[in-house]
């Protein structure tokens, strides 16, 4: 009973501070404390995971979500130049275009939710070996096998990868080392810092 | 029960960091002026701002890593049935490794892998 209180208990902090997490990444006007909230949140679905005795899930949301996806919106993030995000007044278009796909998703996503049949499981039945079961049924060829998705999985991964090079690639690298941090005009030409420059 | 302690190590975490700052903000003085309260940047005078560009090279690094970071995934459910699955699923990975690593020879022959 105390583990079923405990379980409960965690469900619902995990839940909260997700939620929490989740309103400061829309809320917050700083890219890169939207970008560590989402890390927070992704961090905190896979407490979540664990508490469903999903363990596998729980791995590759670490693994993929915080460890990849995240890191790889920072790195966006840094490409950009931050005075290029800060927009305080949006455009009346913009908007009404953000409106609009935010009201689309609304719609999308409670259609799926108010669709599912949610069905409690009053059997009490606990998951366990899902990786074996994973394991299983991702490599079994039969009628209620997955390998031929499974495969194609590689094909997606390999169309991403070489679509993710052509378009990276076309952007021109910038000519000055990542730290000069050369945001005055023509700054990012010196080599050498200010102090052991001689002014022209 | 046996995430116990992942749970206690994360409590151990937050109260660690939250007690020294609570403790820092009670004990220290409190005296700001001009030159406390500048950027600290090697004993030089800060240029410019803190935001500066990442160089192209990162993205493109964090993508392939991302690519090759699901296919990892994948290898664990794989390796956890591999003595039950044997020589069929030795063949499926086989097939699923080689797709990426036309990718991988992509990334290296386009010159994707080396530092710009």
């Amino acid at each position: 009973m105390i583990v079923q209180a405990t379980h409960t208990v965690l469900f619902y902090l995990i839940a909260a501070l997700a939620l929490v997490m989740a309103l400061s990444v829309v809320f917050s006007r700083k890219l890169l404390r939207a970008a560590i909230a989402l890390m927070g949140v992704l961090a905190l679905t896979a407490g979540l995971y664990i508490l469903l005795g999903a363990e596998f899930l729980a791995g590759v949301q670490v693994l993929v979500y915080v460890g990849g996806i995240v890191v790889l919106i920072v790195f966006a993030i840094m490409l950009t130049r931050s005075s290029d995000l800060l927009e305080d007044q949006p455009t009346l278009p913009r908007a009404l275009l953000g409106a609009f796909v935010g009201l689309v998703f609304l719609v999308m996503s409670s259609a799926v939710f108010f669709s599912s049949p949610f069905q409690a499981d009053t059997s009490g039945a606990q998951v366990t070996d899902d990786t074996v079961a994973i394991g299983r049924s991702l490599l079994d060829y039969g009628p209620k096998g997955y390998v031929l998705p499974f495969e194609i999985i590689s094909l997606l991964l390999l169309a991403a990868a070489i679509g993710g090079i052509v378009i990276a690639r076309k952007i021109p690298a910038p000519s000055q080392p990542f730290t000069s941090g050369g945001d005055l005009p023509g700054e990012a030409d010196f080599t050498q810092p200010r102090s052991q420059r001689e002014e022209a | 029960m046996e995430y116990f302690f992942l749970l206690l190590f994360t409590g151990l975490a937050a109260v660690l960091v939250g007690a020294g700052l609570l403790t820092s903000y009670l004990v220290a003085p409190h005296r700001p002026n001009p030159l406390k309260n500048s950027p600290y940047e090697c004993g030089e005078p800060t240029i410019g701002q803190s935001w500066v560009q990442f160089n192209v090279g990162y993205y493109l690094f964090g993508l392939l890593f991302l690519v090759f970071d699901v296919e990892a995934a994948f290898l664990y459910p794989w390796a956890v049935v591999f003595r039950q699955v044997g020589l069929t699923g030795l063949i499926e990975m086989g097939l699923f490794l080689l797709v990426l690593i036309v990718g991988l020879v992509y990334a290296w022959r386009k010159g994707a892998l080396e530092w710009v």
